[in-house]
C-alpha cells in the first residue's frame, strides 16, 4: 500500500517512541526530509497508550507471542556486491510475562459491545483500531487541563491550546461513509497543514498523528455528542454509583486511555522545557499531580511538600514543620553551604537524614516521597540532588512538582510526531524495515529495504532497540522493569475530592527489593471510566512482575472477590481488574556494545524505570546534535501572526481550512502580532 | 506555517498596535474635552471605549459620572457590569474601584442580589491574586452584611494557599475584632478581646505559620495584633499650677488636639471659668502630651482651688494651691501594666506565658528569627518587665545584630523598655545614664520629676515633649549628640542644664535658652564652642543671665 514512497530522505526513523519522535520532529523543524516509520499499528511503541480494547489486544498478543520464524528473505537478493546487509528483527521481544486478572464476574463481559467500537475489533486476535492512532475520541473540549507557557495559574480552566487551529473540534461529525474510507486508507489528518497531509494522503503512506487527530472511526451514529459523554456512564452507575462491572469498564473502553508506561512530567523537567520551547504543548493538556503520598506503618498518609502544604497540615507538629521547612529551604541551595554535609558525603542520604534532628516519620517523608531515592544505595549529594530538584519543581504550575499528560503519557510522543509532520515528514504505520544497507567502502549505512522490497536512501538512520537483532545485540546487557496497571474501585487514600492525581512510593518490603513507585489516576485524566481509578506499580525487575508487585498491591488493596472479606480489608480498594508485565529497559546501554553499527546509524533506548522524561529527551538531543551540530534543537515555530503569505502561493482550498482570522492572509499583514517574536528558520 | 513564509519583524506590527492605540485615545479625549457639550449618551460611549482599554484615566470617569448623573434611569447593572470589564484589564485600577464604590452608594444600588455578585466579584478577583488589596477593602466593605464565619473561612481559604498576606490575616482581624483601632475602649475594660476557644484558634494558626516560615511578618504581625487591644482612650493623667509662671498645664495619657474654639478641656479657677486660650506645650496647634492655659493672676492669700475638666470622659481633676507654695500638682498613679505594651493588658496572662514558650521553643531552631525576637521580647516586657530585663535587653540586643536595617526602630523599642522600668522606680529624680537611649519616651510619666539625668545616650536632640516636664529643676543631657535646642518648649522650673561634652558648635544653636525663665546653670564642658574664638563671650551675650560653665 505505501510501496510508491519517494526513495529519498535526509533521515529515517525507525519507531515512534518518545526519543525517535522527538528527533524526528527536531529534524523535519530543522528542514531535514524525515520519514518515520513503525511496524506496528500504533504510535508510541513501548511509550504507547492504549483505549482499554486496545490493551486487551496488546495483552493476547504478547501472551502468544506467535513465532514467524519463516521469514521471507526475498529482500536479501537486492544487496548489491559492495553492499552488506545489517538485518532488523520483526519480533518484538521487550515485554514478557504477561499475566492478566480478572476480579469481577468476567463472564457477564462477553458479548458487550464496546460503545463505538466497530464490529471488527472483537475479532480475537485482531488488533484493536486498525490503522488509527490509539487514543479516544477526545469529544470532550471541556476537560480540564493546564496550557503550558502561561505560567502562574494553575487554576486556568483548560482551554485545549491548539484550539485556534483545534483538531479536537473538526472531528465532533466525521460521516459515516468516510469512516470506511478512513480504515482502510489511514485517512487525512483533519484540516493538517498542507504539505505534510497533501503527501500523506496522496502517497496513502500514512495519518498525520496527533492527539485528536485520530479519524474517528466510530460509527456516525454512536460517535458520542459532548453533553453524551458525562451523561453515558452516569446512567449505569445512577442507582450504585461505587459498583463498576467488568463488562461496564468493557463498554466504556474507549472513553479512556491506559499507558503502557508509568511516568509524570517534572515541571521544571527537560521535557516540558522542549514542550513550550517547540510549542509543541499546544497539542496536549495536562493536568497537575494533586498530591505525594507516603506508606508508612501500613497506612497511606498525605506528604507536605510546600509551603502551603506544611502550613496546613494536621499530622505535623509545630516543631516538625521547622524542621521540615528548615531542610527543604537548605536543599534547595545546598551547593551554598558545604559545610552543613560534607562531613556526610560518604555516607547514605538515609544516613544523612538520621543527623539532622528530623523526626521518623519526616526522614520518611524526605527519604521516600520527596527525594524518591534508594535507603541503602544513595549517596547524599544524590539525595540533595533529588529533593533539590523535586523543591524546584513545586509552583511552577501547582502545589506538586508533576503534571500529567491528559489522555496518558502516549500523547507525548504523537504529539512530537505531529510536529513532524506540520514540517513535512512523512509517516507510516504497519511498515516494517527489513534491513539497514551498508556500503561496504564507506563503512556507512546508505538505505533501508522495507517490507515491499523498496529501497529508501537516507544520510541518517535512528532506530529504535527492540528493532534490533539478535546478532546485533549479543553484548547489550539489559535491564528489565516490572510493571502492574490494576483498576481500582477507590482511591488509595481518600479525601474531599474524588480527582486526585497521586504519586506514591512504596519502600522496600524487604531489604533486596526496590522501592515500588505507585501512581493512581483519576476519571479526570481520561485514563479510566468514572467512579474507577488506574493505577500503575512500577520497580527495576528482579522477578517477574507478579513476583516482584503483588506484595505491595496486596498491602495497598484488597484482591478478594466476593463480600466475604474481612473488615479491614473493606476499607482497602478493590481491585477490578489488572495486568502485570516486564518490559525491557535498554536504557543507559552504550553504542558501542552493539555489534557492527556504523556511524550514521543511532539507536535510541525504549522508556527507562525513572519517573521523568529526562533521559529520552537527553538522547534525542544527544543524537540530533551529532547529527546536525549546527543546527538548533527545535527551535519554537514560527508564529502565524509573523508569517506573511505570498498571494500566489495561496490556495483556494486552504483558505476553507485555516479559517482563523489571523491565518487569513490578507489580515495577517495588518493584523496585531505576538508578543513572542518567533523567528521563522525554515526557508523553502 | 506551510506555504511559502517571510519573516516579519514583530516590533513593527506592535508598534502600529500601539499607535493606533494611542491615536483612538486621542481622538476620543479630544472630542470629550472639546469646547462643544458632548451629549451624555456620547460622553459614556467615548469614555467607554478609552477606559475599557484602560481604566485609569481619571477624567473619563468623572466624566462618566457626570453625564450618567445626567441621564438618570435605572444604569447601576449595566454600570457595574462595564466597570467589571476595566477591572478584568487592570485589577488594580484605582479609579475602576471608586466608580464601582460610586455606583453602588446610588439609592437602590446596594440591594441583596448585588451584594451577592460583590462578593463574587471579590473572590473572581482574589482567586487570581489573593494580594489584591482593592478587591480586599472591597469585600471588608461588604463584609458587615455577611456571615461573619463564612467570610473567617473565606480568608482562611486563601491563607492556605499562601500566608504571606496581609490582607487575608487583616481581614480577620477585622471581623473578629470590629472595634479594634477606633479608640471605643475604656481604658481598663476588655474591648476588643477576642473570646478565649475563638482566640486559642487564631493563636494555633498563626503559630503553624511562624512555624512554617519564621520569616514571613505578616503572621508575626497578626500575633501580636490578636494579642493587643484597642489603646484606651486619651485621658488627663497629671495638672500641674505654677504661681510665679501663671499657668495651669493639663497632661494627657496621649496626644491630644484641643480646638482653641470649642474647647473639650475646661478649667475654672475657684469657681469662675479660666478664658484660656489652650495652647500646646510645644506652640503648634497640633496633637500634644502637654496643654497649657494662663492664668489670671492668683490671690496670694488664700488658697487657689482649680478644676479640670475633659469632656469625652468627664473626669474631673482638682488641684488646691495654698497660701504661700509656689506649685501644686496632681498626678495618676502609676500602673506598671501601662508602661510596658499596654494594649496587652488583654490577654491573660496564661495565654502570654504559652506565647512566650512558643516563642522560645521557636528561638532555639531559629535564633536568629526577627519577628520571633521582638515578640518575645514584647510579650516579657508585658509580662515580668522587672524580673526578666536581663532576658528582654539580650533578645532585643540580638535583634538589633539581625536586622541592622531596623536598628533604629530596635533602638527606640529599647529605649521605650528603658524608660519605663526607670520610670516605675522613679522618685524625685530619675537616672537613665549610658542606656543607649535613642529617644525619651514616657516623658508624660515624669511631670513630677525634679531631675533627669540621661547622660552617655545617643540623643541628637533635647526631646520635643519636653514640655510636661513641669517641674523638672535639673537636666542632664552630658555625652549625647545633642547639635542644638531646636523645638524643645522652654522649661518653666529649669535651673541647671548641662550639655557637657555633646558637639555643640555654635552658639545661637543654644539661643532659644533664653526663653527659659529660671535657667541659671549652663554646663558645656568640652563642647567644641568652649573652645571656638569668640563662642563664649558671643554665648553670653545671648544669655545674659546665665552662668555658663566651660570646664
Amino acid at each position: 500500500m505505501a510501496d510508491n514512497l519517494p526513495t529519498e530522505f535526509d533521515v529515517v526513523v525507525v519507531g515512534t517512541g518518545l526519543p525517535e519522535s522527538i528527533i524526528a520532529a527536531a529534524c523535519a523543524r530543522s528542514g531535514q526530509r524525515v520519514l518515520h516509520v513503525d511496524s506496528r499499528n500504533y504510535y508510541g511503541g513501548n511509550w504507547a497508550s492504549f483505549s482499554f480494547s486496545g490493551l486487551l489486544s496488546w495483552i493476547k498478543e504478547n501472551q502468544q507471542k506467535a513465532d514467524l520464524s519463516d521469514e521471507c528473505e526475498d529482500w536479501r537478493k537486492l544487496i548489491l556486491e559492495d553492499e552488506e546487509a545489517i538485518p532488523l528483527s520483526s519480533k518484538d521481544k521487550t515485554i514478557q510475562h504477561v499475566e492478566d486478572f480478572c476480579f469481577g464476574d468476567q463472564d457477564s463481559a462477553e458479548g458487550v459491545e464496546e460503545a463505538g467500537a466497530l464490529p471488527k475489533l472483537h475479532v480475537p486476535g485482531a488488533l484493536a483500531a486498525q490503522g488509527e492512532s490509539p487514543g479516544p475520541e477526545k469529544e470532550s473540549p471541556a476537560v480540564e487541563g493546564i496550557p503550558l507557557g502561561s505560567q502562574g495559574s494553575p487554576a486556568v480552566e483548560g482551554i485545549p491550546l491548539g484550539s485556534q487551529e483545534s483538531p479536537a473540534v473538526e472531528e465532533a461529525s466525521p460521516g459515516s461513509e468516510k469512516e470506511n474510507a478512513a480504515v482502510e486508507s489511514p485517512g487525512e489528518e483533519p484540516q493538517s497543514c498542507s504539505e505534510a497531509a497533501r503527501a500523506a494522503a496522496g502517497d496513502g503512506a500514512g495519518a498525520a498523528p496527533g492527539p485528536g487527530a485520530a479519524p474517528s472511526t466510530a460509527d456516525g451514529d454512536s460517535a458520542p455528542q459532548p453533553a453524551k459523554t458525562e451523561a453515558a456512564p452516569s446512567e449505569n452507575a445512577a442507582q450504585e454509583p461505587k459498583k463498576i462491572t467488568y463488562s461496564q469498564i468493557v463498554r466504556e473502553g474507549r472513553r479512556f486511555n491506559v499507558d503502557l508506561v508509568s511516568k509524570l512530567l517534572y515541571s521544571r523537567g527537560l521535557l516540558i522545557d522542549l514542550l513550550i520551547k517547540s510549542n509543541v504543548s499546544r497539542y496536549a493538556e495536562f493536568k497537575n499531580a494533586t498530591r505525594v503520598l507516603a506508606f508508612r506503618e501500613g497506612k497511606v498518609e498525605q506528604v507536605p511538600c510546600s509551603r502551603a502544604d506544611v502550613f496546613n497540615s494536621r499530622q505535623l507538629t509545630m516543631v516538625e514543620k521547622r524542621m521540615l521547612m528548615k531542610f527543604l529551604t537548605f536543599c534547595l541551595d545546598y551547593e551554598q553551604h558545604p559545610e552543613e554535609y560534607q562531613e556526610h558525603e560518604s555516607s547514605t542520604f538515609a544516613e544523612f537524614l538520621q543527623t539532622r534532628k528530623l523526626t521518623p516519620s519526616l526522614q520518611h517523608f524526605i527519604l521516600h516521597s520527596i527525594a524518591m531515592v534508594a535507603q541503602t544505595e544513595s549517596s547524599t549529594l544524590e539525595g540533595l540532588q533529588a529533593t533539590k530538584k523535586f523543591l524546584q519543581c513545586l509552583g511552577r504550575y501547582g502545589n506538586t512538582p508533576f503534571l500529567f499528560p491528559l489522555y496518558g503519557q502516549g500523547e507525548i510522543p504523537q504529539c512530537f510526531c505531529r510536529l513532524c509532520a506540520v514540517f513535512g515528514g512523512i509517516y507510516c504505520l504497519r511498515h516494517a524495515v527489513r534491513c539497514l544497507v551498508l556500503d561496504r567502502a564507506s563503512g556507512r549505512c546508505k538505505a533501508i529495504v522495507d517490507q515491499f522490497g523498496q529501497r529508501i536512501s537516507a544520510n541518517y538512520f535512528i532506530v529504535e532497540d527492540s528493532y534490533l537483532s539478535e546478532s546485533t545485540c549479543t553484548n547489550v546487557c539489559y535491564r528489565q522493569i516490572s510493571r502492574a496497571v490494576l483498576i481500582t474501585d477507590q482511591s488509595v487514600l481518600n479525601t474531599d475530592s474524588e480527582q486526585q492525581v497521586s504519586i506514591l512510593t512504596v519502600p522496600p518490603l524487604e531489604p533486596a527489593m526496590a522501592a515500588v513507585r505507585v501512581i493512581e489516576l483519576c476519571s479526570s485524566t481520561m485514563t479510566c471510566m468514572k467512579d474507577t481509578y488506574l493505577v500503575h506499580l512500577t520497580c527495576p525487575s528482579t522477578k517477574t512482575a507478579r513476583e516482584d508487585l503483588e506484595p505491595v498491591v496486596q498491602k495497598l488493596f484488597n484482591l478478594n472477590t466476593e463480600k466475604e472479606t474481612e473488615n479491614e480489608e473493606l476499607e482497602k480498594p478493590r481491585v477490578l481488574w489488572a495486568v502485570y508485565f516486564n518490559m525491557r529497559d535498554s536504557s543507559g546501554v552504550e553504542k558501542s556494545s552493539y555489534a557492527g553499527l556504523p556511524s550514521n546509524v543511532y539507536v535510541c533506548s525504549g522508556p527507562d524505570s525513572a519517573l521523568g522524561n529526562d533521559c529520552a529527551v537527553k538522547q534525542a538531543e544527544t543524537i540530533f546534535r551529532e547529527m546536525f551540530p549546527a543546527e538548533e534543537f527545535c527551535p519554537p515555530p514560527p508564529n502565524p501572526e509573523d508569517i506573511i503569505y505570498d498571494e500566489d502561493e495561496i490556495e483556494p482550498e486552504e483558505s476553507g481550512l485555516n479559517n482563523s482570522p489571523e491565518t487569513k492572509p490578507e489580515t495577517s499583514a495588518e493584523e496585531s502580532s505576538s508578543e513572542g517574536g518567533a523567528a521563522v528558520t525554515k526557508e523553502e | 506555517m506551510h506555504g511559502r513564509l517571510k519573516l516579519r519583524p514583530p516590533d513593527a506590527a506592535r508598534r502600529r498596535q500601539r499607535e493606533e492605540k494611542l491615536r483612538h485615545y486621542r481622538e476620543a479625549m479630544d472630542a470629550l474635552l472639546g469646547e462643544l457639550g458632548v451629549p451624555p449618551a456620547q460622553v459614556l460611549s467615548l469614555t467607554g471605549s478609552v477606559l475599557a482599554a484602560n481604566p485609569d484615566v481619571g477624567t473619563c470617569w468623572n466624566l462618566r459620572r457626570r453625564a450618567l448623573a445626567a441621564l438618570g434611569g435605572d444604569w447601576v447593572p449595566s454600570e457595574l457590569s462595564f466597570v467589571a470589564q476595566c477591572l478584568a484589564v487592570n485589577p488594580k485600577s484605582y479609579g475602576a474601584w471608586h466608580q464601582r464604590r460610586w455606583a453602588l452608594a446610588r439609592p437602590g444600588a446596594a440591594a441583596p442580589p448585588g451584594g451577592r455578585e460583590e462578593l463574587a466579584l471579590c473572590e473572581r478577583l482574589l482567586g487570581a491574586d489573593p494580594r489584591n488589596f482593592h478587591a480586599w477593602e472591597h469585600r471588608r466593605a461588604l463584609a458587615v452584611q455577611q456571615d461573619a464565619e463564612a467570610e473567617l473561612a473565606f480568608a482562611g481559604a486563601l491563607l492556605s494557599r499562601d500566608f504571606s498576606n496581609f490582607s487575608a490575616w487583616h481581614h480577620r482581624l477585622r471581623l473578629l475584632a470590629p472595634a479594634r483601632g477606633q479608640g471605643t475602649g475604656t481604658g481598663t475594660g476588655t474591648a476588643g478581646a477576642l473570646p478565649a476557644p475563638r482566640l486559642r484558634e487564631e493563636l494555633e494558626l498563626v503559630q503553624n505559620a511562624v512555624f512554617t516560615d519564621p520569616t514571613d511578618q505578616s503572621a508575626w504581625v497578626y500575633l501580636r495584633c490578636i494579642l493587643s487591644r484597642a489603646p484606651p482612650p486619651p485621658r488627663v493623667i497629671c495638672v500641674h499650677v505654677d504661681r510665679e509662671d501663671a499657668t495651669l498645664a493639663v497632661i494627657f495619657s496621649r496626644p491630644v488636639k484641643v480646638n482653641p474654639e470649642r474647647p473639650e478641656l475646661t478649667a475654672t479657677l475657684d469657681g469662675s471659668a479660666l478664658p484660656g486660650p489652650w495652647r500646646s506645650a510645644e506652640g503648634r496647634p497640633r496633637p500634644s502630651h502637654t496643654w497649657l492655659c494662663d492664668l489670671p493672676a492668683p490671690p496670694t492669700e488664700s488658697p487657689a482651688h482649680l478644676e479640670v475638666t475633659w469632656a469625652p470622659d468627664s473626669a474631673l481633676r482638682e488641684v488646691t494651691l495654698q497660701r504661700g507654695e509656689d506649685e501644686a500638682w496632681w498626678q495618676e498613679p502609676i500602673v506598671e501594666r501601662e508602661l510596658f505594651w499596654p494594649e496587652l493588658g488583654v490577654a491573660d496572662a496564661q495565654v502570654l506565658q504559652e506565647q512566650v514558650q512558643m516563642c522560645q521553643e521557636l528561638l532555639e531552631l531559629e535564633p536568629q528569627s526577627r519577628g520571633c525576637l521582638l515578640t518575645l521580647a514584647l510579650l516579657l516586657a508585658a509580662l515580668e518587665p522587672r524580673g526578666r530585663a536581663r532576658e528582654i535587653r539580650e533578645h532585643l540586643a540580638t535583634l538589633r545584630d539581625a536586622d541592622p536595617l531596623r536598628a533604629g526602630f530596635v533602638a527606640d523599642v529599647r529605649s521605650r523598655f528603658e524608660a519605663a522600668l526607670a520610670v516605675l522606680g522613679a522618685g524625685e529624680g530619675l537616672s537613665l545614664s549610658n542606656k543607649g537611649l535613642t529617644s525619651v519616651p514616657l516623658l508624660e510619666r515624669m511631670s513630677a520629676l525634679t531631675r533627669l539625668e540621661l547622660p552617655g545616650n545617643e540623643l541628637r536632640a533635647l526631646p520635643a515633649a519636653l514640655g510636661a516636664l513641669r517641674r523638672l529643676t535639673e537636666l542632664d543631657l552630658s555625652g549625647n549628640h545633642v547639635t542644638e535646642v531646636g523645638a524643645a518648649p522652654p522649661l518653666p522650673r529649669l535651673r541647671l542644664l548641662r550639655l557637657d561634652r555633646n558637639p555643640i558648635g555654635h552658639a545661637p544653636a543654644l539661643a532659644p535658652l533664653a526663653a527659659w525663665p529660671r535657667l541659671a546653670l549652663l554646663g558645656l564642658a568640652d563642647t567644641p564652642l568652649g573652645s571656638a574664638p569668640g563662642g563664649p563671650a558671643q554665648l553670653a551675650e545671648l544669655l545674659p543671665g546665665v552662668d555658663v560653665t566651660f570646664s
